[in-house]
Parts: structure tokens; sequence; C-alpha cells
């Protein structure tokens, strides 16, 4: 590699990693110099000990290597009644091990041939354990299959493209929720957690994964494919049943996997919270509880002492309540109905309900504190930043910040069109019938100093809010937490893997993360061990489905508590898992009008679910001897694995999480309030230079005229967002345009202007950094730059990275450059800005964007709504454009070219721009190299209801016939 | 780390940091102090990128990175009595050796034995003055002694990188026998300061950096992030050639392959017994940025130009994008048959002591602005505004770009544009022929005149249960991928055993479960 020759090179490049069995037969022939491929052969006779046969593996694999070859296939095919197909994964694995390990690995690439993978998920394994390619010829099989029995009606070629195709669009997806672009790099990273495995096994073939739990033996994994092996073939030459057998492994079926919840014990909690009838809740999580249902707290026990205490000791059940709160299901995936009964309901028992990251509408924010208060304490902000307003979070007890969630750990949401109806729209600040994404990442999130940006962004935002950070449990999840502790949160919430209601792709659901059990632990043991530990408060969920439960989370490390498929089990889910299509039967998923109706839940059945896990929880706690949540947590000590298990089961070691004595103090274990983070917020120049003036302070509640002057550098992080809370505070619709105004000089710091409000104004003469005019609220921004400096402002970079990310209202006005994703996820506000780096635009779902110069790679990918605006002097913005949505026109419609002309004066008013100024001395000139970029759909829609309107329907019934119409239906 | 940590479940290895980082650069080479300065209030100004322990006394790590000030150094070697003779006629090493003194000295003398064997003369040790009262009590409970070695350049071997290349040998012989110090750096021409300090602790700790005539005309800063406190000197930055704000998501496979390539590799510079002194190339104990570290320094002590290694260990998106030339592709294509990307956000800053590069990662995610003033400075940071700047005297206001270098040769005086970069390198051999001629696709070849078996319904069944597949696999999920190319979308979690604990047979995969960032 160090030096330059042309044989270098000689590499066979493979565009698709999932080869058809043609590719396969062509690289098994293929004959040009200077390529030798050895097909080493997998299977191995029944009965031969494992070890000999992986033993036999690699020398044949040193054989072939020996002899010259660089691509070696491994072929499982020639199964019959005497030869077992090595588990392909084993197989990749090792041999990729010893690949490396006696340094041929970039010698000779690894192709396997097998008929066992058919899942994302599988081939994901084997690409990330050392495969370059992989063939499954016999899900190539399949296909050809269901094509001969016509239950698919499609040509066998197409559709094993299709299939392929399925895989590896999934791949790159499990790749990129680890940051990573490439499928070369993906491949052989290792990016697994095993669970379940002997670590002898892990560490000599699955080397550099963690593995924490212990588990199956080699031997295990030998006697189990053997086992599966005979039901094909059977031993005696029996005629067998070859018809394949419904697992269930997602949808309940009546044989194969267990559920918890079945049919039985669904039926059980909706009566026994109907009834109130304690009883039957009783009977309910006996079922649940039993150890059948494999989850790994199943194998634990209480270590009770010889004496309880009283019950009469223990914590009241009100006390209990306030630290049990809803999931986070945002409206739009769930009714109104649902998402109102859980906030009644929670916001009565003084817990916490949970917006999810759709926002929520006027209507309930004013709510709040009435006697029917619809309005969640727990605000959550997600990557698609969905009516997050400064209204919104102000009016929050605590700010989630959703990291990952439990569903789909890494992935973003994905609302479609035929759920975005006008009223979820209209909350999400997005246009009816047209889809939308909630973009995987953060824009604003890309390592922890970043997170730490956005916790000082929400805490300014609402200061007196405590910020909260959702993460999913997985290997390394303490870690993660411990950085999030230093960060500034307040409270950390480990989710489980298996908890979760939204939609996603069946490979995410059951392949991705861990169970809590695992994280919750690694996490408390974690900041204990940093001394994080009292300035935290932890929480956990995923399937927590009875007092037996939570009282092992709070035994864990965990002090609060979130539930969501039980609640909404309570009001009526019957787990039909149908909700990412509308159709719900039960008025819970679903926006339908029509199926709403059939909606039964009340708000008093998720509290009788509320109030029967805190009785039962204190059962437990008064058998335990602990008086109080606090003195319970982390008290490993008071768990131990059960006796009289399986074989399987005994295998599984929990001695990494419980049953371990806790060297620190009580003090340490939990959080205190004396604790907090201390952000500093009145060293701010918001708080020091501008509230403390009692002058500005009665500007903001007469809501009078007012204008300051400050200096600012980079440590002004933040800046006029807690003086924009103010405001919001007062006036939760905002002021008048440019009642406060504030001149500022110098750079400004992160996060400037971020979720400003209708009638501030920050005017910057200078430049400013990332995530400037973050989640806009209605307020103005000017940038200009000094008026001493020689360089041309146009040409020059004056506004960082992902500005006016989530931006819902407001304008902006820079007069110079801007830098990467600017304007990611507007959705209503007004800019302009003189040239733009990559990813402009992204995501976008309203609000116009003009741009005066050039565009970088990828604009408006992604964008669902809105109007870009671009100046296209070289045409060459055509290279750049994402084109998936968008559509590319002049503009020549009159209405168009006022707008433009409208923002472009305001731009020169504001900054004094010498290239808006020329290009407004010379319109007529200059229109048509403008650009007008809008999505189609979007102006499918906005056609349709001006249509309506011209009907004579009012703004709001229009939107409603424009949404059914596109649509193309009315249910 | 406490009992408790070391029997549960975590592992050092889930630590990530980040940071945020800055460099100033005086693009005509003119050493100074200022520059010195400026850099240290660069990352004082960076704090909210910094971490601290909960304490909120020890910080998580700072560092600078200089050229060798002659005129501090021969100064004070003056003082010290050792003679260092004219610029760049020596190396210094920073060591952080055990407070433990036999240890130390056992170390020392570890140290000047492998000098004398290279054949090279050890000149002196220097103990760096330092100010540990200022510290945290976590940063001074494993604060290493501070010391500075010096050793002299035989007459034969010419100044710069040949002279370095034979520090790095010495550097990596005395790494592979000892095993309680650490060299923050040793070379010729740059040095490295750090520990774990809070922003403003870096300049007052060491005594060396607030000296008028400590000079260079390239510094480099950082200040880390790290999601844990495990306290530790050396996993602050700079490491010998880069600071690096953000993280390696595919660091075990990048490390796999190095490991794999190690014999394959060839070598240029660096003598057949050269090579087996310094492998293992990669020290697998260090973060994912020393990791990456270790890499880049070995191609370049063994031969490839800074630029260059750091070009194919970050490619740009080259496969699909025609912004770049033909020839660019064709040299990113050449070198991805042999290198895979080091993979993350990543906005990485490298320095020989000649030039000052940087490079940000393919998608554009770690902020990197700079500003070119009319003195010849160039200053780059993760944020503007760190130093006050007269507006009057700006020239340009950039940044870094997605997969975009920019690079400052203070022998040539001047600065090179990433375009400039790029079509030197790439036109350098004749890449897209070499591709033309040996690199083969699946495409172009010829498909032979065979049967691809089919099975019969019996085999197909037989395999399906030998395989373990289910009714819903072959109904709904493959169906689903075949009909519509996309996965089956499902909801509401998870509510079945394990895989472990399931009583259903469970293919091997189902054991392993993804992780994501």
């Amino acid at each position: 590699m160090l030096e330059e020759k042309p044989e270098n090179c000689q590499v066979l490049k493979i565009e698709n990693p999932i080869l058809t069995d043609l590719d396969m037969l062509k690289i098994k022939t293929m004959k040009k110099p200077g390529f030798k491929v050895a097909v080493v052969p997998t299977v191995y006779f029944k009965s031969t000990p494992i070890e000999r046969v992986l033993e036999q593996l690699f020398v044949q694999v040193d054989k072939a290597y020996r002899e010259g070859a660089n691509i070696l296939i491994l072929s499982d095919r020639g199964v019959d009644e005497n030869h077992v197909a090595l588990p392909s994964l084993l197989a990749v694995a090792a041999v990729h091990k010893h690949l490396v390990q006696t340094k041929k690995c970039t010698a000779m690439s690894l192709i396997i041939e097998s008929g066992e993978p058919r899942e994302v998920h599988h081939f994901a394994t084997l690409l990330g354990y050392g495969a370059c390619a992989v063939n499954p010829y016999l899900a190539h099989a399949t296909i050809a299959d269901l094509v001969e029995n016509e239950i698919l009606n499609k040509d066998y070629y197409a559709a094993v493209e299709d299939y392929d195709h399925a895989i590896l669009k999934g791949i790159i997806k499990i790749a990129s929720k680890m940051g990573i672009s490439t499928i070369q790099s993906y491949q052989g990273s290792k990016i697994f957690e095993a669970i379940g495995i002997a670590e002898e096994v892990v560490q000599k073939y699955f080397t550099g994964t963690v593995s924490r739990i212990g588990g199956i033996t080699l031997t295990d994994i030998a006697k189990q494919t053997d086992e599966q092996h005979s039901k094909a073939f059977d031993p005696l030459g029996l005629d067998m049943d070859l018809s394949l057998s419904s697992l269930g492994r997602h949808k309940m079926r009546s044989q194969g996997e267990q559920h918890r919840y079945n049919p039985k014990t669904i039926h059980l909690l909706q009566q026994a919270t109907k009834e109130g009838d304690y009883n039957k809740f009783v009977e309910y999580t006996e079922k649940i509880d039993s150890e059948n249902t494999g989850f790994l707290r199943s194998l634990m026990d209480f270590n009770y002492p010889e004496k309880g205490i009283d019950i009469d000791e223990v914590e009241s059940v009100e006390s209990i309540l306030k630290r049990f709160k809803t999931g986070a299901m945002s409206y739009g995936s769930i009714s109104q109905e649902a998402h109102e009964a859980l906030a009644i309901a929670m916001n009565r028992l003084q817990g916490m309900s949970n917006s999810g990251e759709g926002g929520e509408s006027d209507e309930r924010l004013e709510s709040a504190g009435t006697d029917c208060d619809r309005s969640s304490a727990i605000k959550q902000v997600a990557s698609g930043r969905f009516g997050v307003t400064s209204r919104y979070l102000v009016s929050a007890k605590e700010i989630q910040i959703k990291l990952a969630q439990g569903a789909k750990p890494g992935e973003g949401g994905h609302l479609p069109a035929g759920k975005v109806y006008p009223w979820i729209a209209k909350t999400r600040h997005s246009t009816p019938g047209v889809s939308l994404i909630s973009p995987p990442p953060h824009h604003d999130i890309y390592s922890i100093e970043d997170l730490a940006q956005l916790i000082y962004d929400l805490k300014n935002a609402n200061k007196y809010a405590r910020i909260s950070v959702k993460l999913v449990s997985e290997a390394g999840v303490g870690t993660v937490a411990a950085g999030v502790a230093k960060a500034g949160a307040q409270v950390i919430l480990v989710s489980g893997y298996d908890g979760g209601t939204g939609a996603a792709p069946l490979s995410s659901i059951h392949n991705a993360g861990l169970p809590w059990e695992l994280g919750l632990a690694e996490t408390h043991q974690t900041l204990l061990a940093n001394g994080l530990r009292n300035k935290v408060i932890v929480e956990t969920d995923g399937k927590l489905m009875s007092g037996r439960d939570v009282a092992i989370a709070a035994l864990l490390g965990a002090e609060e508590f979130g539930f969501a498929t039980a609640p909404l089990v309570t009001l009526g889910c019957v787990m039909m898992r149908v909700c990412n299509l509308d159709t719900c039967p039960m008025g819970i998923a679903t926006q339908n009008p029509q199926l709403r109706k059939n909606f039964i839940g009340k708000p008093e059945y998720v509290e009788n679910f509320m109030l029967f896990i805190a009785r039962q929880l204190r059962e437990y706690m008064a058998k335990l001897g602990v008086r109080t949540i606090d003195e319970m947590v982390g008290r490993t000590d008071l768990l131990k694995k059960k006796e009289n298990l399986s074989e399987r089961e005994a295998k599984i070691d929990l001695s990494a999480i419980i049953g371990q004595e806790n060297i620190y103090s009580r003090e340490e274990n939990i959080f205190n309030s004396k604790n907090i983070y201390d952000f500093k917020l009145e060293e701010t120049k918001d708080e020091a230079v501008i509230l403390s003036q009692k002058d500005m302070r009665e500007g903001i509640i007469k809501g009078l005229k007012r204008e300051r002057t400050v200096k600012l550098t980079n440590t002004d992080r933040t800046f006029g967002t807690l003086l924009g809370s103010q405001i919001t505070r007062n006036h939760p619709l905002g002021l008048p345009e440019d009642t406060i105004t504030i001149h500022c000089e110098g750079a400004g710091g992160q996060s400037f202007g971020a979720f400003i409000p209708k009638g501030l104004t920050l005017d910057l003469c200078g430049d400013s950094n990332d995530y400037f005019g973050k989640g806009l609220s209605g307020g103005k921004l000017i940038v200009k730059a000094p008026k001493e400096a020689k360089y041309n402002p146009d040409e020059n970079i004056i506004i960082g990275n992902v500005a006016l990310y989530g931006a819902t209202s407001g304008e902006v006005y820079i007069a110079g450059m801007a830098g990467e994703r600017f304007c990611v996820r507007n959705s209503g506000a007004t800019a302009v800005v003189e040239g733009v780096g990559e990813h402009g635009c992204e995501y976008m779902t309203g609000g116009r964007v003009v741009v005066l110069g050039p565009t970088g790679k990828n604009f408006a990918a992604g964008m669902s709504g809105g109007i870009a605006y671009v100046l296209d002097e070289n045409n060459y913005l055509y290279r750049n454009v994402n084109k998936e949505l968008i559509l590319m026109e002049k503009i020549e419609n009159k209405a168009d070219q006022e707008e433009l002309k409208n923002i472009l004066e305001n731009h020169v008013k504001y900054t004094g721009s010498k290239k808006a100024k020329r290009i407004l001395e010379n319109f007529e000139e200059f229109i048509p190299k403008f650009k007008k970029l809008i999505p189609g759909d979007y102006k499918k829609i906005i056609q349709l209801s001006s249509k309506f309107m011209e009907q004579g329907m009012t703004a709001q019934d229009a939107q409603i016939e424009a949404f059914y119409a596109s649509l193309g239906s009315k249910n | 780390m406490s009992n408790l940590t070391k029997k549960g479940l975590y592992r050092p290895e889930f630590e990530h940091d980040n940071c945020g980082i800055g460099a100033v650069v005086n693009i005509y080479g003119k050493k100074s102090h200022q520059i010195v300065t400026d850099a240290l209030k660069i990352v004082e100004n960076l704090e909210h990128r910094a971490g601290k322990d909960a304490k909120g006394e020890t910080g998580d790590g700072v560092g600078i990175l200089t050229q060798i000030s002659h005129k501090f150094f021969s100064k004070v070697c003056k003082e010290n009595g050792i003679n260092i003779g004219g610029e760049r006629e020596y190396g210094i090493g920073m060591f952080f050796f055990p407070q433990n003194e036999l240890k130390k000295n056992q170390a020392m003398k570890m140290f000047e034995i492998i000098v004398e064997k290279e054949g090279m003369e050890f000149l002196g040790w220097r103990k760096v003055s330092t100010k540990p009262s200022i510290l945290g009590c976590k940063a001074r409970e494993c604060m290493p002694d501070i010391y500075q070695g010096f050793i002299k350049k035989p007459i034969e071997v010419e100044k710069g990188l040949e002279f370095d290349r034979k520090l790095y040998v010495v550097r990596r012989v005395f790494e592979q026998s000892n095993n309680n110090s650490y060299v923050p750096s040793l070379s010729s021409r740059t040095i490295v300061y750090k520990g774990m300090f809070l922003v403003d602790q870096l300049r007052t700790f060491f005594l060396d950096l607030q000296d008028e005539d400590y000079e260079s005309a390239i510094a480099t800063v950082h200040s880390r992030f790290s999601t844990n406190t495990n306290p530790s000197w050396e996993r602050a930055h700079p490491n010998r050639f880069i600071v690096h704000n953000g993280e390696i998501n595919t660091i075990k496979g990048n490390v796999d392959k190095m490991l794999a390539r190690e014999e394959t590799l060839g070598n240029m510079a660096l003598s057949n017994h050269d090579m087996t002194k310094v492998l293992p190339i990669v020290n697998t104990q260090g973060s994912d940025s020393a990791m990456l570290d270790n890499t880049l320094e070995f191609l370049v002590m063994n031969g490839m130009p800074l630029p260059l290694a750091a070009m194919i260990m970050l490619p740009e998106p080259w496969a699909y994008n025609d912004t770049i030339s033909t020839e660019v592709r064709d040299f990113y294509q050449y070198y991805a048959t042999m290198m895979e990307p080091w993979d993350g956000p990543a906005s990485i800053l490298y320095s020989d002591g000649d030039i000052m590069g940087a490079i940000l990662d393919r998608n554009g995610l770690r902020p990197s602005r700079y500003y070119i003033m009319d003195d010849g400075r160039l200053i780059l940071s993760s944020e503007v505004g760190v130093l006050e700047l007269d507006e009057a005297h700006v020239i340009t206001k950039e940044r870094l770009h997605p997969g975009k270098m920019l690079l400052v040769n203070t022998l040539e005086k001047r600065v090179m544009s990433d375009e400039e970069i790029k079509e030197y390198y790439a036109k350098k051999e004749p890449y897209g022929e070499w591709l033309d001629s040996n690199m083969v696709t699946l495409s172009e070849i010829k498909i032979p005149n065979e049967k691809i078996p089919a099975f019969t319904k019996d085999e197909k069944q037989r395999l399906w249960k030998a395989f373990g597949y289910t009714y819903e696999e072959y109904r709904t999920s493959i169906f689903a991928m075949a009909q519509n190319g996309s996965e089956q979308i499902g909801a509401m979690g998870v509510d079945t055993p394990i895989a472990v604990l399931s009583k259903e047979y469970q293919p091997l995969y189902y054991y392993f479960k993804q992780l994501f960032a």
C-alpha cells in the first residue's frame, strides 16, 4: 500500500453486497489474471464435534490462501441427511477472526453463500463480522417459490432485485445509526452487543464484542443446530411434517412464541382497570410476572429480609404516584382522545404525561392549571422539532430531549401522509397530506458538547423546567449517561429496547438495543463510580407492567418510572399492531374521525392502573422492609437469581447486575436537589445586563418599546433566549413586531437568538456561530458585517452550521454566507441569506428561504413544504438540488415576484446588503436568474385548497377537503 | 475505578470523547510568543466545550502542540547545563513518568539506553516547571512526573522528517519496553504540553508556556469533553500529530484491518529491521483519536506525505460526486481498494511543525471556522469570536467544507486550497489507467454457459426447516421485501422472550443486538 503501484488496485468491485445466484456463478467461474477463487464448504458431517469442525475449516482456509486464493467463498450448499450447516454467522466470524489473527484478511476477501440469512438483521451481522458479500440462495429460492405459487405476482428477477435492494437499504440504515456512511467501513466493524452467549465463545470468535451476562456455549450452539436439522431430516428417516411453523415473533400466534400481552392478560388488565377491581389486577400480574415470559427480570427474585415492615410505614400511594409518567407518544401517532385521556389522568394524579414529539395545540396549552388540565407536563424535543415553540417550552414542567426511542433506537420517525390530517398538520406546523420525516439525528447534536449546548438552550428557554434526556439501553449507555449528567441534565431516562409504541421496521424493533435491566444497572453503576449519581434523577421504562417490574427497576437504580403500552391497553388497545396504518379499530392509533368514534377509554382507567401499580409496589416495599423509594434505589442486594431454573436459564450470569454489595453511601445513591447542575444563568448577558434593569422588565410586562446595545463574544451562548422566554411568559402570543430591540456587536455565541418570540428583535453587527436562530418562534434576527470590514460580506461566512433548525415563525436577514444545513426543518420562518453550504433547507416543511448566492450539495433534500427562491446566476443549482421531492421552476407568477421583492426590500432595509440593493435596482433583469424550489406534493395541496376556497369554502374546510382529495378517497 | 464497577457492567472501551479545537498559524512561518498566547486564549474561550468532573475542579483534558521554540529551549537548556546545539539539531521528548522515584529512574535509564542503541547521543533531562497546586484533586492524585529529554541529531541524519523518523523508532521501542510511562511527543519539530486541566489551567500549570521567549509559528489546541471521568493525563489531546473533534465510529473494523495489514503494507522509508521495532502500528488501549493518530504517524514515518495520509483515511464522498475531477475520483478509487474510510463526525487538525492541515468529515458534522488576517495569521477554531480581532484586518472569513481540506505550508509561506492539494496528489500517478487495467467489476465477468441448479419442492421444504424458516418469514417478511423493495413495518414494541430465554429455535443472529450512536 505504501508503494504506489498498479497491482495494488487489483480487486473485484461489487456494487451490491447482496449477490444474486447468477453473480455467484460468475464469481465462481471467473477467469481473470490475478484473481483466484476458492470455495470452502461450511457443512459438516452430523455429530462431528463443533470445535473440530471449526479447526478443519481454518485448515482449509489456510490451504486456499497458500494456493494463492484471494477470494474465499464459504458455502453451505449441500445440506442433506448427514450434512449439517454451521450457523453462517459463526462460520463468518470465526474465519474472519482467523484471517485477522494470521494477517490474511486484507489479502483475502470473504464471501458467504448460505441458505440461512433472510432478514435484514441477518445480513447486517454477517457483514458486520467480516463478510464482504452474501449470497442468500435459499431466500432467493423462497422468492421463486412465492412466484411459482402465485402468492407473489411478479417477475422472479424483479422480485429478487427488490428483495436484495430492501436488504441493502436496511443495512445502510443500520450503519447510519452508528454514523457510518459507507458499506466498506461497516464491513467488519462489529457494532453489536452479544446477549446470551458465553463469554469464551465471544472472546474466541467474536472478539471485541461486548457480552456481559454469559449464556450458551459452543456445544449448545451445535446442539440447537443439530436439533433443528433433525426436524428437517428425521434420523430414522421417518416422514415428517415439513410445513413451516408459525412462530409469532412479532404478532401473537396461538402456538409459538410466548407473548406477555396475550388475549388473556389484555382482557384481565382492561377489566381490572375499568371496574377498579384490584383482585383482577393481581390475577393479571401473576400471569405477567411468570418466568415463562423470558425477560431478564423473569430470572430474578426478591431477597426478602427475615422481617418486613408494616405496610402503614411505607410511603403513601400519592407520594409514589408523583414518580409515575406515561411514555412519549405524539399527537399524530395517537388520537386526540387517547392523548388527552393520558394527560388528564396523569395531571389528576400529579404524575406526568408526555407530549411526544408532535407539539401540542394552543387550546391544550391554555388548559394548563385549570380544573380540566389537558396539557402534558413533559414536553418532548425530538429531532423533528415539530411544534417546538417558545410557548410550548415555557409551558413545560419537564423538557425531554429524545436522543433515541425504544421502538427504533437510532432512527427517526415517519408520519405517513395519510395520517397528517389538517389538525395534526396545524400543531406540527406542517402541511396536511404531506408525509413528515423526523431526521434520524438531532441536527444540533453530533457529540456530547453539542448535547450540553442543547440542554443549556432549553434551560434558557424555560429556566423553571427540569431538563431530561432520553436514552435507549445499549452497551455503553452508562457512559453516555455520565456525559449527559456532566452536560447538565437533571433527569436521565434509560428506555428498554422492548418498550415503545412507535412504528418501525421489524428488524429495528427486535434487534436494536437491550432490555432496560442491563442499561439501567449500567447507568446506575457508572454514575455512582463517577460521583455523578446524586446529581441526576434516573428514570426507566420499557414494558413495565406490574408492581414487581417497578420494584425491580427501583432496586436496579431507577427513581422514576414510565408506562406506555399498559396505559394504552387500559384505554382499549388490543395489540393489533397496526399503528402505522391509520386503521386502529379502537380509535387509539388513528386520526380517522370514524374510527376515533370507537374510542372507549377513560382517564379513570389509566388512573386505576397507576393506583394499582403503586398499591402493589407498596406491598413489595413492606415485604422488602423499605419505607420509601429513596431507600430502595440501587439496593441490588435485595435481588437474587431465581433457583430451580432450566439449564439454559441457569447459564445466564446476572452477577454484574444484581446481588452486589453497594459500597456507596445512601446519599451518593440518590438524587438530591442540592447537587443540581448550576447553569449560572444569572451571569448571562440576558439576566445581568438586560433583565436586571427595571425599565426593561416593565417594558416587557406592559409591552412598551425598549432598546439596548450589548457587546458579545462566543462565550455569550444562547443570547436572547432567556429574555425571549420572559416575553412569552407574559404574552403567550408574543408582542407587536420590534417591541424590544437589542443591538449586538461582536460574535454571537452558539444558539444566538434561539426560540425568541414575536416582538423581540436582535440586530447583530459581526458574525455568529452554530445553531443560530434555533427554534425561532416569531422573533426577528438581523446580521451584518461591521462597517470597518474590508472583506466582501456576500463571499464570507458570517453564520455557522445548522442555522434556524426547527424554526416555526419569524424573520431572518443575513448579509453574508452561512454554513451547512441552513434552515434544516424550518417550518415557518422567512429567511434571507447570501450563500449557504451543503444540505440547505433539508427536511423543511414550511416558510420561505431566499438564497442570494451559491448553495452546496444536496440542497432541499427531504423538503416537503415551504418555498426556496435561489439566485442561480451560473445555472449551477440543478447539480446541487436533491430532486427527490422538489420541483424547480422559474418565478413567473406575479404574486411570487411580489413576495420576493418584499423580502428583498426588507433585507436592504435591515442590513443594507449591497447585493440585494443591486438586485432590486435591476429586478426585471434578475428575475429570470432566480429559481423557485417547491415540493411537488406541497404544491398540489396548496393548489387544491385554493381551488376549494374559490368554490366558497372556509380556509379550514378547504384544507380538510384538499386533504381527502389528495388521498384520493374520503373514508 | 471502584470495585463495584469492576464487577459491574461498565467497560472502559465505552468511553467517548469530544471537544473544542483551535489553531493559530503564521502563514509565513514567523515565530512569536503571541501565536502561543492566542492559541491558549482560544482554548480558554472554549470552556463550554470542555468537560469537568462532578466537583467541577478537574477537567477532562486540555493541551497544546507547538513548534519547538529554539529560543526558549536554548535558554533553559543552558541553565540546565545541556548543550543542544543549533535549531532542529536536537529532538525533545516530553515524558509523563511515574511519581515513584525508583520506577521513574528505571524508565529514564531505559530510555537513555534505547537512544544509545539506536545510535544517537542522549543529551540530558530537564524537569519541566509546573504548578501542581492549581490542579483539581483528581488530576493531582494521578499527576505524572513530567520531564523533557534531549537527543542530539547524528550528523549524517538530515534535519526534519528523517531525524524524526529515527526518534519515532526510539519512541516505539521505548513504549514496548516500558509500561509505566507515556511519551506525549518526541520530535525535533513539535512538542506537546497537555494534561487533565480545566481550560485555563494549561497556561498556569506549565510555566514554559508563559515565558516570553517561548515562540512558535504554529499552535494547535484542544479541550476535551469525555463521557466519563476516568482520570487520565494521556487521553488529553494533542496526540503526536493530530487534535480531533469528533468520533471514529468504525474504529473496531479499522483497527482490525490495520492489524491484518501490517504484513502486506510494505515499507518505504523504514528499514525491515526498523519495521519489526515499530509494530504493532496501533496501540489498541488508546482512544479512537489516538489510534487514528498512530496510523497516521506510521504512514508518515514510513514515507507517505502527511496530507496524503489524511486524505486516504478521511476521503470525501467521491463515488457519485460530479463536483470533483475524474483524476481525483480515480485517485480515491485506487486508495479505496486498500484503505477503508475512518468514518464518523470529525474535524481534525494536524501538524508536523512545518505544515498545519485541517480536514473535515464527509458530512460536515463538526464546526471549523477560520479567519485569515492581513498580517499573515490564520486562526481556526470550533467557534468564531474566540479571539478579539480587529475586523478591519480580516481578509477572509471561511469554514472547512464537508470532506475538504485546508493546508498551511509555512515553508512555502502560503495556504493551499483543497482543490490544489487533491489535484496535486491525484495527478502524481496514472491512477485511472491503473484501475482500468487492474480493477474488475462484476458486470465485466462473462456469464458462463452453466445452469444454476434449482431446488425441488421437497428440497426447499427440508432446507427451510433445517435453517429454521418460519411461516411469517415466508409469507410476510420475505414476501414484503420482494413485493415492495422495503422492509415490513411493525409497532408496539417487543413482548416476547430474548433469544436465549426463548423456548423456540432462534438462529444465532438474534443473540446479537445492533448498537447505535
